[in-house]
């Protein structure tokens, strides 16, 4: 009994013995806002030569033309800029669609993709292309890719002008609201 | 007859004179544990989200001579998060703690094991193991582990998407004498 007793004593004081004692650290975390937006220069050539291109609309494909990082939502828009050469102008005969990228891993939730959206002038008000509600990162795959599908022309739209090139540029900005 | 008496009387007494006494006295030493832990606040773990690689990466921030022990004996620290504060309501699982021996540590580093990588627990989970020592932390004059702690800090996009502002992760550290 008493060799007992001393034995529950020494195992209640081995527990004692181990002191412990406790410090903390502070992680101070900010998020903050971060966006990269690239557009790249696609390989199609559209030009208005042959009679069923006067006839109907050039439709050209830019595969994974827009890339967007953003840690949170964000909107495409586009917006014509201003004409240069003395070929035929474009306003209201070129319609851009959006689409998932051919190569797009980033996060397609809450993306909302405008189709046959006609570009405004230069001196218009920009249009939205791509909303998208949530951040571009999916996982470990941070970047959101846009194809952009061109209609340029319109039926006769071009049959009577100069033949010279145009060059108009697309201008597109990425906001986060 | 006399100086007989007279000589024996003095031999006598010098044989008393010549008697030793022995006494001791006992030192009673008792080792008692001991043990002091401190951890630093270092600027590096004030961290900015702000781009795109942070967001993909994380950040990697190292408290050198984050940790400081001084044990009379073998111990353990770990780890575990507190309660966390921001409206992004950061995951601590987030979180990943590699410690390793503290640049200007000159304690003993015998039969110290390290953690790597390790994931902070959620508070109320239970705390993570991230050192553990064997023996005590004297060697000869030198006292104390130091020890250095790199934090990865939302490593894969883990924090794209929430809300933007301050958040606050304690770490909360313990140590205990084996």
């Amino acid at each position: 009994m008493r060799k007992g007793l001393i034995l529950i004593v020494f195992i209640i004081s081995s527990f004692i013995g181990r002191t412990t004692q406790a410090q903390s650290a502070n992680m101070s975390i900010t998020l903050l806002d971060a966006l990269s937006f690239t557009i790249n220069e696609p390989i199609f050539l559209a030009n208005s030569q042959s009679d069923d291109k006067n006839d109907n609309q050039i439709r050209a494909i830019a595969s994974d033309h827009i890339c967007v990082v953003s840690s949170r939502g964000y909107v495409v828009k586009a917006i014509s800029g201003e004409r240069s050469g003395s070929g035929p102008g474009i306003d209201g005969l070129v319609q851009v669609s959006s689409l998932i990228g051919t190569t797009n891993k980033g996060n397609t939730i809450g993306l909302v993709l405008k189709s046959d959206v006609v570009l405004p002038p230069a001196n218009g008000s920009a249009v939205t292309l791509i909303t998208a509600s949530n951040s571009s990162w999916n996982g470990k795959f941070s970047a959101n890719k846009f194809d952009i599908a061109y209609k340029i022309g319109n039926k006769y739209a071009y049959i009577d002008k100069n033949a010279t090139p145009s060059t108009i540029p697309v201008i597109f900005s990425v906001i986060q609201p | 007859m006399k100086k007989i008496i007279f000589l024996i009387a003095f031999i006598t007494v010098s044989i008393i004179s010549n008697i030793s006494f022995a006494q001791t006295a006992n030192a009673n030493i008792t080792l008692s544990d001991v043990l002091s832990f401190s951890v630093s606040q270092p600027s590096a773990l004030d961290v900015n989200f702000d781009t795109e690689a942070k967001y993909n990466n994380g950040i990697t921030s190292l408290a050198t001579d984050h940790i400081t022990v001084v044990s009379s004996r073998g111990y353990v620290v770990k780890a575990i998060a507190g309660t966390v504060s921001g409206a992004a309501a950061l995951a601590p699982g987030s979180v990943k703690l590699t410690p390793a021996i503290g640049a200007s540590n000159a304690g003993n580093t015998a039969g110290i094991t390290y953690g790597s990588a390790v994931t902070l627990p959620v508070s109320g989970g239970t705390a993570a193991t991230v050192i553990t020592a064997t023996n005590t932390s004297w060697t000869g004059n030198n006292s104390t582990n130091k020890f250095n702690v790199s934090y990865l800090i939302g490593a894969g996009g883990t924090y794209a998407g929430k809300a933007t502002g301050l958040n606050v992760i304690p770490v909360v550290y313990t140590v205990t004498q084996q």
